[in-house]
Order: structure tokens, then C-alpha cells, then sequence
């Protein structure tokens, strides 16, 4: 068992099988830096439940293909991102940093999912972005491509 | 997450752009709009290619470009997988015209990484014969700069990437003129190499050349020699892997997701006259041993012509996921017509 201690000073213990999907505490435990708890300062005890429920589902995924329960996992992960605009980025933030492959694709698919059919303004509430372009050279950008700002499927609500 | 109000969400460049990789190009043309550096991560080159890359393996994104009512059906496409029937219409996109007005005629020579190299006759100049690059998903186009090429000249072209240079290249064939090869860097394409011994396809409405690996493929002038391959990187004649169907009557010629295919006869392709090694996988592509999708199979009864696949050299040919390759067939349902026109599409941006 490997023990992980969040931002807010709680410890969860968890399988090496499942944790070592984590390329970071992967290399850390093999350089034996991972003797006691490994403590994780950019990722909120809340964030962390639910990067640890993926991989413990995840732990072995070979497996999954040859017993046949590859949809279940499908459907794990659908229901996995069906989460709100921030949690999901908390998710994505933890597992760039602990380098977590698979569930960078799904959080970052699902994120884009998301924008896709996003208006300019819907986007940048969404991310927090303050806009820093002239009305010129905006209008420049949407000269060049009018078609990618109309449309029926454009959708200016924020959720 | 680090949010306050204020400072906005703070991810880095890497993650936005992991995000950004994703969306279809329509939405990334809106986005341009939302910062500026936004509008300078979706700019770069280097984010092209990694949409590039990207999107020829996701199997969600669109790849299929349909031309309808010009000469016959001209078809584009790039599935990866399996689509229904239904599916396969639904994800057909129709474009608009290059020049707000329908041009006399036009033609689609071929498609490389979802750029389309098409040739148009405008009503007020029927003589002249413009080559243009198009992006489909950006709808922008470009008009090639005129070459040696008598203007009026029919001639056939193909598109393929360069990977020693690192650039996209025209090759060029004509009846009269010599062969061009026109590379792409500078926008409005440069010749770069005049071939010699190059001849064009016996069959007169042969319009394209295929390329792959490198290397493009078309069906040659003489009929002792079938097919015919010229290598842009080395400059070099590749041969051997057709010797297999030397004996059969090719009709077509084209490239579905890497592979060459050719299409022969029905009745040849049943009897397969040819090596043993095509026999074999003449009968795998033709369903025999059950690994073509149904769709595929339903067709062969109907169907006058048929496919067969195999890759640049015997040795390295794909004897599976054949049902990968079964959809684009599905609405090429004029077989009366000798050919169908299928190309394919790989990138989206």
C-alpha cells in the first residue's frame, strides 16, 4: 500500500498496483523516494477521491479486454466525467501532475466535448478568460471565417 | 484548481492545448476569437500538426467529402471504422462552392491530409484548366500558381506529403508537356523537378494518382506494366508488389486508410488468375472467409467490380480489419459505371 496525503492533510492508502498508473509516484516509488507518505500539494482531498476511485478501476486494464469488461469501464468513464465545469478541471490538474495518461484523454475529451459547440463569450466565462483583443482585430477573425460563428448548434449558455 | 475570480483558471499552455487538439476545426476557428493567446496557440504550425495527428485517429472526426452532380459521382472519404449505412449519410457534409458561382466543371484529383487538390473550369475562360488547393474545413483555397503546363492542357495530378522535406508535393502529368513536380511551401507551389519517362494513365479519365508511402501510384500507359509508382523522396521508380496482378484487368486505382487497393472485375477477382499468395488474399477480401463486413459481401452480387487490398509490398500486406474498409463501397452503388472515385481525406484542419 502506498500512502498519499492531499493538500488539506488527509491520508488515503492505496494499492501500489492501482497508484503506479501515476508515471510521477510510479518513478518515485521506484527510486525509493516513496518510503513514507507521499504528499501531494496541488491536489484537494475532494479532487483526490476521485482520482483514486479511477484507479482503482482502472488498476488492471489488460485484464479488462480478456474478461470482457471493457464496456463496464466504458461505462465507468462516462459516468466518471459526468462531473461539474470545476471539478473536472481539479481532476484534469491532478492528473497532469501526477501524469496520469488515460485519464488526461478522458477528462481532456470530455472538456472539449464540452466547448465544442460553445459560444466566443460562453468559452471565456466558462475558463475565466478576460478578453484581450481589440474589437478590430476580432472583427478580423470572424472576417475571415463568418460560417464558424453562426450556426443553430451555438450554445451562449454557460454549464 | 487555482481560481479566484481574478486571475481566471489557471492551466498551463499544455493542457489548453490538449484540450484545443480536440475540436473539430469549426469550433477552433471561433476560438481564435476568445484571447490572444488563444488566437496564437491555435495559430501555430505545430498545433496543426498535432490536429492533424490527432484527428486521423479519432474516428468521431469527419472525413468524408462528397462531390455530387459533376461528372460522375466523385467520393472522398476516410473511415476508419465501420459506419452504418445511416451513419455513413448523415456524416456526409456539403460544401460550398469555391467561387460563390458554380464553375463549368470541376474535378477532384485527390486528397492528402484533408487538403484537396481539385481542377476548375470557370464559364469565361473554359479553356483554362485551375488547379487549386482547398481546405475543405477551413473553406479556404488556393489558386496555384500557372506551371509550364499548356493551360488548356488535361493533365493528371496527385497530392502527397514529402516527409524528407517536410512539405506537401504536386506531381504533375501531361499529355503534351513534361512531368512537373511542384512542392508547396511557398503557398502557390514552385517547381522543384521536371521527371522524365513519366507516362500517363492508359485509361483517358484516370484522374488522379494515388499516393502512399512515399510513393505515388497510378495505373500506367502501357498495359504491359500495370501499375506504375514513382518515389518523390528518393526520385526513384519503386518496384514489384503489383507483379501479383499483372494478369488482372485493373480498372481503378486508389488508397483507403494505407493500403493500395485496386478494383478488377467481379468474375476476375472470383477466379483470381493470379499468384497464389493474391488468391488467398483475394478471397479474404472478398468475403469468402468471413471477415469482410456484411455490407461488403451484400454488394458483391450486385456489384460488377471489386475491391482488392494489399499493401506496397506482399510482405507487409493487411489481411485484417477488412470491414474497416467495406463502408466507403456502400454508396458507390453505380457500378455500371467502370470506377468509383474514392480518396481519401486524413486531416480535418
Amino acid at each position: 500500500m502506498v500512502k498519499l496525503k492531499s493538500n488539506d492533510d488527509k491520508e488515503f492508502e492505496v494499492e501500489e498496483a492501482a497508484v503506479i498508473q501515476s508515471e510521477m509516484i510510479k518513478n518515485m516509488i521506484e527510486d525509493g523516494c516513496a518510503t513514507s507518505v507521499i504528499p501531494l500539494p496541488n491536489i484537494d482531498s475532494k479532487t483526490l477521491i476521485k482520482v483514486i476511485e479511477y484507479l482503482n478501476k482502472h488498476i488492471n486494464m489488460g485484464k479488462a479486454a480478456e474478461t470482457g469488461e471493457e464496456d463496464d469501464l466504458k461505462e465507468f468513464d462516462e459516468q466518471f466525467v459526468n462531473m461539474g465545469w470545476e471539478e473536472l478541471f481539479d481532476v484534469i490538474m491532478a492528473a497532469n501532475y501526477l501524469n496520469i495518461h488515460e485519464l488526461m484523454e478522458l477528462c481532456c475529451q470530455s472538456a472539449a466535448d464540452r466547448l465544442k459547440n460553445k459560444s466566443v463569450r460562453a468559452v471565456r466565462e466558462m475558463l475565466k478568460i478576460t478578453n484581450d483583443l481589440t474589437e478590430e482585430e476580432e472583427q478580423e477573425i470572424i472576417n475571415d471565417a463568418p460560417w464558424a460563428f453562426e450556426g443553430p448548434e451555438i450554445d451562449d449558455t454557460v454549464n | 484548481m487555482d481560481v479566484d475570480g481574478a486571475m481566471g483558471i489557471h492551466f498551463n499552455e499544455e493542457i489548453v492545448v490538449d484540450i484545443l487538439s480536440r475540436l473539430p476545426v469549426r469550433s477552433l476557428l471561433r476560438f481564435k476569437c476568445v484571447s490572444k493567446i488563444w488566437m496564437a496557440l491555435i495559430s501555430e504550425p505545430y498545433f496543426t500538426m498535432k490536429h492533424l495527428k490527432l484527428a486521423k485517429n479519432n474516428q468521431n472526426s469527419p472525413k468524408i467529402l462528397f462531390l455530387k452532380d459533376m461528372f460522375s459521382w466523385h467520393l472522398s472519404s476516410l473511415t476508419p471504422a465501420s459506419l452504418p449505412l445511416a451513419q455513413f449519410t448523415e456524416n456526409v457534409q456539403k460544401l460550398d462552392w469555391l467561387y460563390g458561382r458554380k464553375p463549368r466543371n470541376c474535378k477532384i484529383y485527390c486528397c492528402c491530409d484533408g487538403l484537396v487538390l481539385v481542377g476548375v473550369r470557370k464559364y469565361d475562360n473554359i479553356k483554362h484548366l485551375m488547379l487549386l488547393l482547398w481546405n475543405p474545413s477551413t473553406r479556404e483555397s488556393t489558386v496555384l500558381r500557372s506551371t509550364e503546363f499548356l493551360p488548356s492542357e488535361d493533365y493528371i495530378c496527385g497530392l502527397g506529403y514529402d516527409a524528407t522535406s517536410g512539405d506537401y508535393m504536386i506531381l504533375k502529368i501531361g499529355y503534351q508537356s513534361c512531368s512537373e513536380i511542384l512542392a508547396l511551401k511557398s503557398g502557390s507551389g514552385r517547381i522543384i523537378g521536371k521527371p522524365t519517362g513519366i507516362y500517363r494513365s492508359w485509361l483517358s479519365d484516370m484522374d488522379s494518382l494515388t499516393f502512399i508511402h512515399g510513393a505515388f501510384h497510378w495505373l500506367g500507359f502501357s498495359r504491359d506494366e500495370f501499375v506504375t509508382s514513382y518515389d518523390i523522396s528518393n526520385e526513384s521508380w519503386p518496384s514489384g508488389w503489383w507483379r501479383y496482378v499483372q494478369d488482372c484487368y485493373i480498372i481503378d486505382l486508389f488508397a483507403v486508410v494505407g493500403l493500395v487497393c485496386v478494383l478488377v472485375p467481379l468474375s476476375i477477382a472470383r477466379g483470381v488468375p493470379v499468384g497464389s499468395t493474391m488468391r488467398h488474399r483475394a478471397s479474404q477480401t472478398l468475403g469468402v472467409t468471413g471477415k469482410v463486413a456484411k455490407p461488403l459481401a451484400e454488394m458483391q452480387d450486385k456489384a460488377l467490380y471489386s475491391p482488392l487490398w494489399w499493401g506496397p509490398s506482399p510482405d507487409t500486406a493487411h489481411s485484417g480489419s477488412f470491414s474497416a474498409l467495406s463502408c466507403p463501397f456502400i454508396t458507390s452503388q453505380s457500378y455500371e459505371v467502370p470506377r468509383c472515385h474514392i480518396k481519401v481525406v486524413l486531416n480535418v484542419i
